[in-house]
C-alpha cells in the first residue's frame, strides 16, 4: 500500500469500520512507514478528542 | 482561578490555547496543594493551624477544590473542538458529525451528501486533516499522556 492510497483507508483504520484484509494491508504499511504511523496517531487522538463532546 | 490570576504572564503574541495548555500545567507554579485564603484568594504561605496539642498542621485548603479547576479546563476543551468543528467547510462538517456522531456507514452518508464513496472518505480525511493542525495544543498534550 502506498502512502496516498493509505488516506482513503486511514480513518476506517482509525475507528476499526475496515475489513479484515484491509485493516492487515494497512498495520503493514504503518509498520514500515512512520510518517504514516504518526498521522495515523494524531487521527487517533483527534478521535479522541470528538468522543469528548458525544 | 490560578488561570486568572496568572492572566499578566500571557503574552499577546503567544496562542492563548498555547499559554493556557501548555505551559500552564496544574501545578507548574501554582502547586496543587497551594492554600487559598480565608477570602477565597490565592496565598503564597501555607495556611497552618495551631492543633489542640500545640502543632502546627498544614492545611490543603485548594486540594479541596481541584474540580473548579478541572471543570474550566474540560468546558473550555471542549469548546476548542466545537469551534474547530464549526469552522470546518460546511460539507466536511456534515460529513464529520455524521460518521462521528451518527455513526453511518460512507454509502448512507455518500447518500445524504449527494457524493461518491472515495470523494467522501478524501472529504473526512480532508476535515481530519484541519481538526489535527486547528487541535494541535490538544492533540499534543493527548499524545504525552
Amino acid at each position: 500500500m502506498s502512502c496516498s492510497r493509505m488516506e482513503s483507508k486511514i480513518l476506517g483504520y482509525v475507528d476499526g469500520r475496515l475489513k479484515e484484509s484491509e485493516r492487515l494491508e494497512m498495520e503493514k504499511h504503518v509498520s514500515t512507514c512512520a510518517a504514516c504511523r504518526v498521522r495515523v496517531n494524531e487521527f487517533r487522538t483527534v478521535n479522541v478528542l470528538l468522543d469528548e463532546l458525544r | 482561578m490560578r488561570v486568572y490570576r496568572a492572566r499578566e504572564e500571557y503574552v499577546p503574541s503567544a496562542k492563548f490555547t498555547t499559554w493556557l495548555f501548555g505551559s500552564r500545567q496544574p501545578g507548574a507554579k501554582f502547586g496543587a496543594g497551594q492554600p487559598i485564603s480565608a477570602n477565597g484568594n490565592l496565598t503564597d504561605a501555607p495556611v497552618t493551624a495551631d492543633t489542640e496539642d500545640g502543632d502546627e498542621k498544614t492545611m490543603d485548603v485548594a486540594e479541596k477544590h481541584p474540580n473548579i479547576e478541572q471543570r474550566l479546563i474540560e468546558e473550555t476543551r471542549k469548546k476548542m473542538i466545537r469551534h474547530a468543528i464549526e469552522k470546518l467547510p460546511e460539507k466536511q462538517r456534515a460529513a464529520v458529525l455524521l460518521h462521528k456522531y451518527q455513526e453511518l456507514d460512507y454509502g448512507e452518508i455518500s447518500k445524504i451528501l449527494e457524493c461518491s464513496e472515495s470523494a467522501l472518505k478524501s472529504l473526512l480525511f480532508r476535515a481530519y486533516e484541519t481538526l489535527r493542525v486547528e487541535l494541535a495544543p490538544l492533540v499534543a498534550r493527548q499524545a504525552k499522556q
